[in-house]
């Protein structure tokens, strides 16, 4: 039933120049989808950039990590003169492993055995020593302090290469250029040598390099055009000083230097085909024929020359089939920590097949050190169990014990919200607050000994302990009042109740929450610094009361180390933290999706 | 003898006298208890024996407990009195200050086990004595300690008879247990504030407070210190600003998406990415942000630089262009702080009522125009709590910013600059060289106060922005 006529429903006849009601409303429509879409795709950016910045950051550690746990080895196989690794003739393997010198001069001996053309003199041999450092062969030495029987024998062993070099090898350092050479006719005299072979591609890409030092040169020139400008604009302004007159007179000598420099650069790099000179201050050239290396200084499209690094002084002879190639090192010798003279020696023991790249677990057994090659992080890993057994301890009995209380026993009153208010508050505090009162309470006041994991654990234990109470808590709210009612009606006291029935119930709920908490305090870094924990400790902690430091101090102390060999270093000591964190993390949903009950 | 005591740590006889006496009061009880039981008329005991043990040997073990704190509070103490009154006249023209040092060295020399003997005879002579006079103020502590213990033992064992409630007792004790372990979360406010405010007071001794809190240079570390904190604040600022840009609307969308739109297949794996985010430690985040963002706005800002100085009127470089600067921390920051805004958002989110939602399909709506219109207007209250506690968070960060924003106190717009902030400069005091109670040291604290006062402040409103404007559906 319905009062509308059986008229049809035909629109107003439509008013020119007004658009109908329908076109009206489905123009908004339209508009309405399109803010419904747009709305949509923000929703899906938003969780995609979060996404994108976790896969960012977990590639970019691990990547810098896997470098860390690999590293290039060389391998000697060479005898152990008494003379060298136990002078005085003695048994005991403390001395032995000290004789680090003895080993160290053992390795010298063999390298410069390798290269005895380029190692003629005291410095070379303390230059070709350089590729492997001093303590690197502290765990062969450790080998044979085990075993002395062998001195006097041959032996196998390795050393890892210094840090520079490994970085060079792993392609970190400098960016290299590679090229084949298809027959190469070589001659040596005197150590001078003379290659000829199609250089055309080198010396283009030789040339480009100047191109770009003159564009870098160019981007300088603007900076210093600027200064004086600025310079020229001061002194109109304030009068000819002194000071600015000179600094004017320097700006002005650097403009017209750098710009005759430009100048020279450009003509070279423009001179398609005409011989070139190699300073150190342009890129290395380094050409291999046979078991030769020679650097370059004059490079011309059909012939080069320079002078050998590694190999006989005297030779002539032809090479081809693959057994001659060039380098292009970009970065110039000048700038780099690598000399050209190392690179020959590392590239030639590579040929002979002498360096191998291994698994590094360095990192796991050494505690740190100054030397990035032989750093490693198994004090700061004792150091933080030991800190996180103290936290576990204080925090876990004192945080369920004040849950029980303020869920069971505590009654509705002022004490007792404020109370809860402080706990809420607590768990809100910057952790770094919770640092100041450690250093001020703890360490000024009860001068408990400053860096010890025991201090360290206590600090981290008030900061965890807020979140274990409100953990523990919300296990204790999802216990039904059913339970404790049946057993309070069955006789039991308050305390029977609660402590017979309602806590192990609640108990897979806690300990989730703590080991949550626990996992979170694993992380903390600030409160720790501020107690001390800072420190260089080289020796593994024995107890809580040692001076100590903790993972993730570590991880900061490493990060702001100035050789770019800690950058490896940091990532992997992060990686280790976060495989701890993680298994307590899948530990805690382990025990929650077991033991949990819904009721 | 008191030598050797003196060595030994502490902790180990307290533990093995406190479990001795508790053990011995607890067989005391307990025989006692069968005792009654057996010499009585037939009717059992109120409680079962176990319980009177325990009532036995809790008053055994708390009177060992509190002469024990007692000992470790006060011992020190009394050492150094001791040891005063022995100390040749020459020790009394000291000042208190210089006594104390002195006695503060002689304390940190004996607890060395293996200590060396240095050329200074009289400080020979002067530790030598000290071990001595602690190992016998231990022995007296501990001995008083095991006297009243046993003291307590005997009175409790004198309360036992027929009718008494030890279950009770018990219970009570234990009941007053978890009252004290609550009690200790207060205690820790108590100690941050008390700690906090003397420490700071004792800073604004040397430094006029309002130079403090307004003075506009920061030198703490430099010859003449000056410690104007308003380059921190603003440092804290402009970080905790860039921090929110990204993380509120990221950490919002986020949530709308997750709690409206999502399907379960996406919410499966979006979860736990947050979660993940959130559970990276903050010292990891710091070096993410050192490794690859800051030279990422170095390189941006040069780039920049470039692009301007092709106008006209630009005559030098716009940009700082820092390897550490105030965007690289704030951008790692917000997505530090992304799960955080998300997941509280989300909560807030899912408590508004269907009901709401389905009116206004009823009448129509777009999803979004359901969210944009109804939705977060009811959800208001909770997301700006929520905003509040992200910026409360972000303020009081500390790695991030100390790996990646650097460590130069100005006041400048250009946010790829280095830039230091309150947080920072705490950490940078108490890990220098300066001696522990120098007004440099004491500034910590005086920033650490603020730094508290201020996220309390913050959490104390987001809880009643919450409170107040919530609405109550029924």
């Amino acid at each position: 039933m319905t009062d509308a006529t059986n008229t049809p429903v035909t629109a107003t006849p439509p008013t020119p120049g007004r658009p109908s009601i329908r076109e009206a409303v489905e123009a908004q429509l339209k508009k309405r989808h399109a803010a419904e879409r747009r709305f949509r795709i923000y929703g899906i950016a938003a969780v995609s950039f979060a996404a994108f910045m976790l896969l960012v950051l977990i590639t970019s550690i691990g990547y810098q990590a896997i470098s860390a746990f690999q590293k290039h080895y060389v391998s000697f196989e060479t005898m152990l003169d008494p003379a060298l690794i136990a002078p005085d003739g003695t048994d005991d393997p403390e001395r032995i492993a000290e004789n680090v010198g003895g080993f160290y001069e053992t390795v010298r001996n063999d390298l410069a055995a390798q290269f005895p053309h380029s190692v003629q003199s005291d410095a070379d041999r303390l230059a070709v020593g350089t590729l492997v450092t001093r303590l690197a062969v502290l765990p062969a030495a450790r080998r044979i302090a085990d075993d002395p029987e062998r001195i006097g024998s041959e032996m196998r062993f390795t050393a890892a290469l210094n840090d520079d070099i490994d970085l060079y090898l792993k392609g970190r350092l400098t960016e290299e250029k590679t090229y084949r050479l298809d027959r190469a006719e070589a001659v040596f005299q005197r150590g001078a040598a003379v290659i000829e072979a199609d250089f055309a591609g080198v010396l283009a890409d030789v040339k480009a390099a100047l191109s770009a030092i003159a564009d870098e040169q160019a981007a300088t020139l603007a900076d210093v055009e600027v200064r004086a400008a600025g310079l020229r604009a001061r002194i109109e302004s304030e009068g000819e000083g002194a000071e600015l007159v000179s600094s004017l007179e320097a700006a002005e000598t650097e403009i017209s230097e750098l710009e005759a420099s430009i100048s020279a650069l450009r003509a070279r790099a423009e001179a398609a085909g005409a011989p070139e000179t190699l300073d150190p201050s342009l890129p290395s050239l380094i050409v291999r024929t046979g078991e030769h290396y020679a650097r370059i200084e004059a490079l011309a499209p059909g012939r080069a020359e320079g002078r050998v690094l590694v190999g006989t002084p005297d030779l002539r002879g032809t090479f081809d089939g693959g057994d001659a190639s060039a380098l292009l090192v970009m970065e110039p010798e000048a700038s780099r920590n690598v000399s050209d003279q190392q690179i020959a020696w590392t590239r030639a023991l590579q040929e002979d097949g002498r360096i191998t790249k291994r698994f590094n677990g360095s990192l796991l057994t050494r505690a740190d050190s100054t030397y990035p090659e032989i750093a490693g992080a198994l004090a700061a890993i004792v150091g933080s169990l030991f800190t996180m057994l103290v936290t576990a301890l204080l925090a876990l009995p004192i945080g369920v014990a004040a849950a029980i209380y303020l869920e069971e026993y505590a009654p509705k009153n002022r004490l007792t919200s404020f109370i809860e208010i402080n706990i809420n508050n607590l768990a809100a505090v910057p952790s770094i607050v919770f640092g100041l009162l450690g250093a001020a309470v703890f360490l000024s006041f009860f001068g408990f000994p400053r860096g010890a994991p025991m201090v360290g654990g206590l600090v981290l234990a008030l900061l965890t302990l807020p979140t274990v109470i409100i953990a523990s808590r919300a296990a204790l709210q999802a216990v039904p009042p059913s339970i404790r009612d049946a057993a309070l009606a069955l006789g039991a006291s308050r305390t029977q109740s609660v402590f017979h029935h309602v806590v192990p119930l609640a108990a897979p709920g806690m300990m989730t929450g703590a080991i949550i908490g626990l996992a979170r305090a694993v992380g903390e870094t600030a409160p720790l610094l501020l107690i001390g924990m800072v420190a260089f400790v080289a020796e593994v902690p024995t107890g809580p009361t040692d001076e100590a430091t903790a993972l993730p101090v570590l991880i900061y102390k490493w990060s702001t180390g100035a050789e770019r060999a800690w950058e490896p270093l940091t990532a992997a000591a992060i990686v280790v933290l976060l495989v701890f964190m993680i298994a307590m993390n899948a530990l805690a949903v382990v025990l929650r999706r077991r033991f949990e009950r819904r009721w | 003898m008191a030598q050797t005591l003196s060595l030994v740590p502490t902790i180990w006889l307290a533990i093995v006298l406190l479990a001795v006496l508790g053990v011995i009061g607890f067989f005391v009880g307990r025989s006692r208890a069968v005792h009654l039981l057996a010499t009585g008329d037939g009717t059992p005991l109120n409680s079962r024996a176990n319980f009177h043990g325990y009532y036995v040997g809790m008053w055994a073990v708390v009177p060992v407990l509190a002469l024990l704190i007692l000992y470790g509070v006060f011992g020190g103490a009394v050492t150094d009195a001791l040891l005063a009154r022995e100390l040749p006249s020459g020790f009394a023209a000291l000042t208190p200050e210089a006594r104390a040092d002195y006695l503060e060295r002689v304390a940190d020399y004996t607890r060395l086990e293996a200590a060396p003997v240095t050329d200074d005879a009289l400080f020979n002579a002067v530790a030598g004595r000290f071990s001595q006079l602690s190992g016998e103020v231990k022995l007296g502590g501990l001995g008083l300690a095991l006297l009243a213990g046993l003291i307590g033992m005997g009175l409790a064992r004198g309360r036992l008879h027929h009718d008494f409630r030890a279950r009770l007792r018990v219970e009570g004790g234990i009941q007053t247990l978890l009252l004290l372990c609550a009690g200790v979360a207060i205690a820790t406010t108590v100690g941050i504030v008390l700690s906090l405010i003397f420490e700071a007071f004792r800073f604004f001794g040397y430094v006029n407070p309002l130079d403090f809190l307004f003075g506009t240079q920061w030198s703490a570390q430099s010859g003449e210190p000056k410690y104007g904190a308003i380059p921190l604040f603003f440092g804290t600022f402009v970080i905790s600003i860039i921090a929110m840009i990204v993380a509120v609307p990221v950490g919002l969308y986020a949530a709308i998406f997750l709690s409206e739109y999502a399907g379960p297949k996406t919410r499966a794996w979006a979860k736990p990415v947050l979660e993940v985010l959130a559970g990276i430690p903050t010292v990891v985040y710091g070096f993410f942000a050192v490794l690859l963002i800051a030279p990422l706005v170095r390189v941006a800002a040069l780039g920049v630089n470039d692009l301007l100085m092709m106008l006209p009127f630009i005559t030098g470089p716009v940009l700082d262009a820092q390897p550490t600067s105030a965007l690289a921390a704030g951008l790692v920051m917000g997505v530090m702080i992304i799960p955080f805004v998300s997941s509280l958002s989300d909560d807030v989110i899912n408590s508004v009522p269907q009901s709401l939602r389905d009116g206004a399909y009823a009448v129509g709506a777009t999803r979004s125009e359901t969210i944009k219109q109804v939705v977060l207007p009811a959800a208001l209250p909770g997301i700006i709590a929520a905003i509040m506690l992200a910026v409360s968070r972000a303020i009081g960060e500390t790695m991030i910013v100390v790996m990646a924003a650097g460590q130069r106190a100005q006041i400048t717009p250009d946010v790829t600059s280095d830039i230091t902030t309150i947080t920072a400069t705490i950490v940078a005091l108490l890990t220098g060289d300066s001696d522990y109670g120098s007004p440099t040291v004491l500034s910590a604290f005086a920033l650490g106060f603020v730094l508290f006062l201020v996220t309390l402040l913050f959490n104390l409103i987001a809880i009643r922005v919450v409170a107040r404007f919530r609405e109550k559906y029924d």
